[in-house]
This record gives structure tokens, C-alpha cells and sequence, in this order.
């Protein structure tokens, strides 16, 4: 009956191998291939280009609210290109830059904020889930996923994201307990972009790092710099071949920030001061991976150029495809909600229909 | 092309914005997405991107103003804008005629330019999703709200100013409160207003355009019944009121509840109007049939004329009786929808031929459910012919707010006396439920017995 201390292994590691500046840490360069960089650079581009033009199409009145993804690209495009087609993915609401990787279309993201459910279909052959709304609602489902991975002994891994906010939530630490149990090839990414809508990370955990609340769950953390994506892509990679081999879980907290607004409904001023978010401005990761592809001459300015051209036709290509889309039949909701409508449904629905009449939106 | 802008429904809400700062000036040269405005709302302080390339030909808006979602901004001279959606509309047909993809199908895709080109060529696709053809309509049809477009200044129907849940019951009751003047505050339209408009008083000063019935919704599921369920002495089933039964049940509370009813019976024989008929119909001629019910208006108009009381609505706020110079009769009818009343005009400037012409009418739209409201309102006096169906004396309910109304039961064969002599009649059984606050039972008996002589000798009807 002592009273001593019980050893775990309180161990945390960060990394980092391209700084904001452009500068790259020789000794842990992945030195990748430069037709993979090319293409990890494409991919940030247009997510960036994308998601810019989402908000003017907002703004305009063409969709509906939106959630952007600026900042967020390397976190995005770092992990979901350390897996293949045949693996998984079980994402939350801010993932388009995952999202293009794995092939759902430019014009997707249009239709589910337009307002159109179809956004929100997986596209034939891809191994996502659809976009979760319900705050970590699909680390489960991504674990269920590798639960069934394991039970049919596949090779297959899983990767579920969340945010910061989204560890605050019992489904996640659910989710961790069970993945860590049953030791599942399932990756947890927590794209940590230090908000919560208005909510602080400060104010999300009085832990010092996300990363560490693997630790409880008895598997690893590893913390990266969010915006650097040979970072984010050597972690993912490492957690990956080790979720196949049959090593478990791993949680990477990819350290970036979110420099649009939590939805267009969003004033970020009125909770975080425009001094910070220059701060971040420039470490913006589509600017020292520029430069470091240029460095390594995986492009020139021609280059870029010929990718901006192609992102904005492909981008223009979407829009025109959203814009001609008819939409649905506003009364479908009711057909499909019941197999023998109550009568309360059939009542909704007329009071529904009649409401759209007058208002002149449906005859 | 000329295109205007409107401030966009900018989410969660948000229903009008303050212009901030005006970025463009009038006959500038503008990029697509460049910002032309600053606008803050309830959230948030936005710039506002524009929708299409062009000259600002016009700014409508000033720095400082408050603008409602809906309200123009910006006219446009230029290559089309998103408000143009008809200019797009070769490219859509193209998309459905070679394929009819859904959107999950046709993905342009980020990647390399070789694999797009395959991918976004839609010649070499050959799936075929069905749901997705019927989707993707070959010409995109300019959404509703093009309606507005055409004035700047804002709708070009004007809106009643009401309240919503005005607005909701006119809706429910099958009433275009845009067509009614409001009787309120600024022209305001009250409740009330809509309820004279479904009780038959006409509103003041509306519009000639009748206001539809709403037609049955057009989307049915092959049955309506209500869920299952049970009580403690069996199975039962809750089935919710149709919104034409919930107007009916909520007159007949209003009329049952307000109006003192006093129902009067007696009998008219209608031999030898019955004979009359026999004859006219034996003369063929491909006229209108001559039924019991033409004579029967025919000889109400008359005794409506001669008792004024039974012609005329109740004003309990007023305290008056508001006699009406016209004789418009309503009668009640069973249509496809239920119970509906239309009101037959001017009934006493109509020959019984006349009559019979418009009774023909009016069972025709009543069988095709193809009436307007108007059809429905002004009535003065209320026949209830259940006879029709069967029955004999009926303590009908009085349709609020008039004075009276005459159930109408079915012709029978009695034996009578005539002096010493059983004799073989033709009896039609007549309740009269009057307001026992605008006349009494003396005056009713009246009416009544004029109405029974005139029934009973029909050629009193020639000289009057
Ligand atoms: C269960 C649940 N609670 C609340 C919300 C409302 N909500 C939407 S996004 C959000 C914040 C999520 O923050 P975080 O997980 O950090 O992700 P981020 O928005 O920063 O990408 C909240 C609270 C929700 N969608 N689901």
C-alpha cells in the first residue's frame, strides 16, 4: 500500500519539416516524388480557388450558407493523399479539400449548400461517407468502419476528421476508447484551426496539446504543423502504415487555423482580432509550398499559371452545371419520410403546398 | 443584355441589410466577382461580390440605406447575369441529351488535364440514370421569383398589408386576401374582412378577379386514412378535417352558437304542380327540365319580396337588420369536396325556365369541383334541398349571417281529405329554421303559408 507513481508514457511529438518562410529541414525532406507534389499542389489550389468562389456564389445569392475551408488545405490534401481508393474516409463538414482528392466533383459542394441533397451523395467507387453535421457524429461511424475492416481482415485503414471543437464531445471519446480497445487500423485527424465557430481552442481543453488525448485511450499522438504538408503527409503516411500493419489507432493534430469565417453567416471580428489573423496569413500553407516546388523546380510560373487557367475553367464548368440543375420537387420530403403517410404528414403537406402557392413558388 | 441584382438572401435569417459603402460607381466597368457593395446585417459586415461581368448602369441604393432582401441594387449592361438564366439554357440541353447525369455522376474533377478531359466528355458516358434525366430538364424554366423582375420598385401585385395569421386563415379557407380591401387601420385586412369574404357578404371595394377554390392537392397518396389505433373498447381511426370541413364545422359553431334557431314545419301540396310538370315534360323540347326546385325559387323570390325579414343578414355589432334588395339564393349542394353553397343572383328577375337553366349550370360546376369563391358569397336566403337524398322535416342550420333557411324534404304520396273523399296527394315537407333575434315565429308562419299556397296553386305564380 504505497502511494506511487504509475508510469505511463507521457509523450508527444511535434513535427514540422517545411517552415512558414519556405525553408525545409534537409534531414526530414520526404523528398517525394515531384509528380505527387505537383499534384498535392494542384489539389490546394483549386480547394482554395474553390472555396473562394463558394463564398461569392453565397454572397450572391446562388447558395445557401456556407462553411469555408481556407487555411485548411494541407491538412486536408497531407492526409487524404497518404491513402488509397480502396481505404476509407468519415468526414465532418470542412473537408472539401479532402473531398476533391478523393473525386467528388468541383460542383458538389454547390449542391449540398445549395441546398441540394445530391452534393451530399458519394460518388460511385469512392470510399467516403457523406458530410456529418452532427459534431463528431462520424468518428463512430469511422470506427465502425475499421471495426469491420479488422473483423474481415482487410488491409484497409480509416480516417476520420474533426475539429477542435469536435473533441469536446462524448461520441469522440466514445470512438477513441473503442478504436483504442479493439487496437483498429482507423486514423483520427483533428484539423485543430483553433475555433469553434466564436469558441477558443484555450477555452475547448485545459490540455496542452489535442494530440494527447490518445494518450488516455492507450494509443499515440502525434501534434504536426497543420499547415505544412510534407508534415501532415509523413505523419498520416507513418499512422497509416501502422493502422495496416496492424498497430492500431493514431490521433495527428494538424496545428492550423481557419482563416474565413466559421459559415458565411459568420463575423469572425467580433471574437478574434484582425492582427491575428494577418499573423496566420503568413503562414499560410499554399505559400511556402509554392515556394518550396519552385525551389525544387516542380513548377515555374508558366506552370502555375497553366494550373490557375485550368482550375478556373473547371470551377466555371461546375457553376454552369449547378446553375442548369432544375432541382427537385419541393413535396418530395413528404413522400419519403413515411411508407403510409399519417395524417398528420398529409396534413403538413397540404398546409406546405398551399403556403408554396401562395408565395408563388410552386403551382 | 440588361440584368439587375438583387440583394441576395444572405442566410440564416437575415431579411434586409444597411448598405455600408457603395464600391463601384455608376457606368463602371465590372469584373465578375469583383465587390461591388459592402453590406451589413444582423451578423455580419459583407462584401458583396458581383454576379456577372458588365457596366453598372445603374446603382439604385445609397450609402446608409436599409435595403430588404429582394430589393434591387445594381442594373447591369453587360453579357448576362445569373438573374438570366434562359441565355444558359443551350448548355443544359446538351448535358441532357447526351446523357442525363446526376449530379454525383458528372464530376469535373480536379486532375491532371488528361484524365479531365475523359472524365468531363460526356459523349463517352453511357450510364443512365433515370432519376437523373428527369432531373436534369432539357430547358431550365426561370425560377418563380422572375416574376418580380420586371419592376424594380417591388412587386408588381400588390400585397394586402395583414397579419400572418390573417394571412394563414384566408389561405385555409380558399380566400385571395391579396383581392380583399381591408377594412382595417391603412387598409389593413382583418380577420374579419376574410370572414365576410367566406360568409357570403362580399368585402368592399374587391377586385373583380375572383380568387380560386383551390383544387385538390395535387399530390396524393393512394390512400388518406388516418393512423390505426384504439381506445379501450376497440380499434378506432383519427383522421384529420379536410380544410373544407374545417370551414364548414367552423361556421356551423359561429351559426349554432350565435343565432337563437326556431325551426318551423308544414307541408305543401304539390299535386297539381307536380301534374303541371308532367305536362311540360310531356311537351319534350329538348329544353331545360322543369324540376320542383325551379318552382320552388320562383316562389320564394316572390314571398322574399313579400316578407323583406326573411331576405337580410343580422348585424349583432350594429344591432341591425340589413335587408337586402337583391334576392340572391344560396343553395346547399353535395360536391365532390363536401358541402358548398353557390348562390344563385337576382333569382327574382329569372323566369322559372330561366331558373331551371341556372340550376342546370350550377350543378354542372359543382359536379366538376370548377367554381370560384365568388360563387360562393352574397347569398341573401338559403334552400337545403336534402329531400334530394331522402328525409322529410330537418332542423336546418342557418347560414350565418342571414335571417332564414328552408329545408327542402322529400315529395310524398299521402292520402288526404277532400271534404268526405280520401284523396291520393303530393306532399312536400318544409322546415323553415329562422333567427329568432331578427323575427318571430308569427312572421314565419306567414312566409311559410305563402310559400305553401303558392306551391299548392302554382297559377297564382302566373299573376302575381
Ligand atoms: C452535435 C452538434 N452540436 C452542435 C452543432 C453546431 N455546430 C456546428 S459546427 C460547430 C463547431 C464545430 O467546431 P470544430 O469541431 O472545431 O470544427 P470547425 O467548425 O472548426 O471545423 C458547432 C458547435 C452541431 N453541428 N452538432
Amino acid at each position: 500500500m504505497p502511494r506511487k507513481t504509475v508510469e505511463i508514457e507521457p509523450r508527444v511529438e511535434y513535427l514540422s519539416i517545411l517552415d512558414e518562410h519556405g525553408v525545409v529541414d534537409a534531414a526530414l525532406d520526404p523528398r517525394l516524388d515531384g509528380d505527387l507534389l505537383a499534384r498535392m499542389f494542384r489539389y490546394m489550389l483549386a480547394t482554395r480557388r474553390l472555396d473562394e468562389r463558394l463564398i461569392n456564389l453565397q454572397r450572391q445569392g446562388r447558395i445557401g450558407t456556407y462553411g469555408p475551408t481556407r487555411g485548411q488545405e494541407a491538412a486536408q490534401i497531407g492526409t487524404a493523399m497518404s491513402i488509397g481508393p480502396e481505404d476509407w474516409t468519415a468526414q465532418a463538414f470542412r473537408e472539401m479539400g479532402m473531398m476533391l482528392v478523393r473525386g467528388w466533383g468541383m460542383h458538389m459542394p454547390m449542391f449540398f449548400w445549395g441546398g441540394h441533397e445530391e452534393g451530399n451523395v458519394v460518388p460511385e467507387g469512392v470510399n467516403d461517407l457523406p458530410i456529418a453535421v452532427p459534431v463528431s457524429s462520424q468518428t463512430l461511424h469511422g470506427v465502425g468502419i475499421a471495426w469491420a475492416m479488422k473483423l474481415r481482415k482487410t488491409n484497409n485503414v480509416c480516417l476520420t476528421y474533426l475539429g477542435d471543437g469536435g473533441t469536446s464531445e462524448g461520441d469522440f471519446h466514445e470512438a477513441m476508447n473503442f478504436a483504442g480497445v479493439y487496437s483498429l487500423p482507423v486514423v483520427f485527424i483533428v484539423q485543430n484551426n483553433q475555433f469553434a465557430i466564436s469558441h477558443p481552442r484555450r477555452m475547448q481543453t485545459r490540455s496542452k496539446t489535442l494530440a494527447q488525448k490518445a494518450l488516455a485511450y492507450g494509443f499515440n499522438g502525434i501534434q504536426v504543423d497543420g499547415n505544412d504538408i510534407l508534415a501532415v503527409y509523413v505523419a498520416a503516411r507513418e499512422a497509416v502504415e501502422k493502422a495496416r500493419s496492424g498497430g492500431g489507432p493514431t490521433l495527428i493534430e494538424c496545428v492550423t487555423y481557419r482563416l474565413s469565417v466559421h459559415t458565411t453567416a459568420d463575423d469572425p471580428t467580433k471574437y478574434r482580432s484582425e492582427e491575428e489573423v494577418r499573423q496566420w496569413e503568413k503562414r499560410d500553407p499554399l505559400i511556402r509550398f509554392k515556394k518550396y516546388l519552385m525551389e525544387r523546380n516542380v513548377l515555374d510560373d508558366a506552370s502555375v499559371a497553366g494550373v490557375e487557367e485550368d482550375i478556373r475553367g473547371q470551377i466555371k464548368e461546375a457553376v454552369d452545371y449547378y446553375e442548369a440543375y432544375e432541382g427537385v420537387d419541393p413535396v418530395d420530403p413528404f413522400r419519403y419520410c413515411l411508407a403510409e403517410p399519417s395524417a398528420e404528414l398529409v396534413a403538413q403537406q397540404r398546409e406546405f403546398e398551399a403556403a408554396m402557392r401562395a408565395e408563388g413558388l410552386m403551382r | 443584355m440588361a440584368s439587375e441584382f438583387k440583394l441576395p438572401d444572405l442566410g440564416e435569417g437575415i431579411t434586409e441589410g444597411q448598405i455600408v459603402r457603395i464600391l463601384v460607381a455608376e457606368g463602371d466597368e465590372v469584373a465578375e466577382d469583383q465587390a461591388i457593395l459592402e453590406v451589413e446585417t444582423d451578423k455580419a459586415a459583407v462584401e458583396i461580390p458581383s454576379p456577372v461581368a458588365g457596366v453598372a448602369s445603374k446603382i439604385h441604393v445609397k450609402e446608409g440605406e436599409t435595403v430588404a432582401v429582394g430589393q434591387t441594387l445594381v442594373t447591369f449592361d453587360g453579357d448576362g447575369g445569373a438573374d438570366e438564366k434562359p441565355a444558359k439554357a443551350e448548355k443544359p440541353a446538351k448535358k441532357s441529351e447526351s446523357s442525363g447525369k446526376s449530379a454525383k455522376q458528372q464530376a469535373p474533377q480536379v486532375e491532371e488535364p488528361e484524365r479531365k478531359r475523359t472524365k468531363a466528355q460526356p459523349a463517352d458516358d453511357d450510364d443512365d440514370d433515370a432519376a437523373a434525366a428527369r432531373k436534369t430538364k432539357a430547358t431550365p424554366e426561370p425560377p418563380a421569383r422572375d416574376v418580380d423582375e420586371s419592376t424594380p420598385g417591388g412587386p408588381q401585385r400588390t400585397r394586402a398589408a395583414a397579419a400572418p395569421a390573417v394571412r394563414k386563415f384566408a389561405r385555409e379557407n380558399g380566400v385571395d386576401i391579396d383581392a380583399l380591401t381591408g377594412s382595417g387601420p391603412g387598409g389593413r385586412v382583418l380577420q374579419s374582412d376574410v370572414e365576410a369574404a367566406i360568409g357570403g357578404a362580399p368585402a368592399p371595394g374587391r377586385p373583380s378577379a375572383p380568387a380560386r377554390v383551390p383544387a385538390p392537392p395535387a399530390v396524393t397518396f393512394g390512400k388518406l386514412e388516418g393512423q390505426v389505433d384504439k381506445d379501450n373498447w376497440g380499434k378506432i381511426k383519427r383522421q384529420s378535417l379536410s380544410q373544407i370541413r374545417k370551414t364548414i364545422a367552423r361556421q356551423m359553431v359561429k351559426s349554432v352558437s350565435t343565432i337563437p334557431h326556431v325551426t318551423q314545419t308544414d307541408d305543401a301540396d304539390v299535386t297539381v304542380l307536380e301534374e303541371l310538370r308532367a305536362g311540360l315534360k310531356a311537351r319534350g323540347e329538348g329544353g331545360p327540365r322543369i324540376t320542383s326546385m325551379a318552382f320552388l325559387l320562383r316562389t320564394l323570390a316572390h314571398c322574399l319580396r313579400e316578407h323583406p325579414v326573411f331576405n337580410a343578414t343580422f348585424d349583432s355589432e350594429a344591432e341591425q337588420i340589413v335587408y337586402k334588395e337583391y334576392i340572391n339564393i344560396g343553395i346547399a349542394v353535395d360536391s365532390p369536396r363536401g358541402l358548398v353553397v353557390p348562390v344563385m343572383r337576382n333569382v327574382d328577375q329569372l323566369s322559372i325556365t330561366g331558373i331551371a337553366q341556372e340550376l342546370g349550370r350550377v350543378a354542372q360546376k359543382v359536379r366538376n369541383v370548377d367554381f370560384t369563391i365568388d360563387e360562393l358569397r352574397g347569398g341573401t336566403f338559403t334552400v337545403t334541398n336534402y329531400g334530394a337524398i331522402g328525409g322529410v322535416y330537418g332542423t336546418p342550420v342557418i347560414n350565418h349571417p342571414e335571417v332564414a333557411i328552408l329545408g327542402v324534404g322529400r315529395t310524398q304520396e299521402r292520402l288526404a281529405l277532400d271534404g268526405d273523399r280520401v284523396v291520393r296527394r303530393k306532399i312536400l315537407p318544409l322546415s323553415l329554421s329562422f333567427d329568432h333575434r331578427a323575427t318571430d315565429g308569427a312572421q314565419a308562419a306567414r312566409f311559410l303559408n305563402d310559400v305553401v299556397t303558392y306551391l299548392s296553386n302554382p297559377a297564382l305564380l302566373l299573376v302575381q
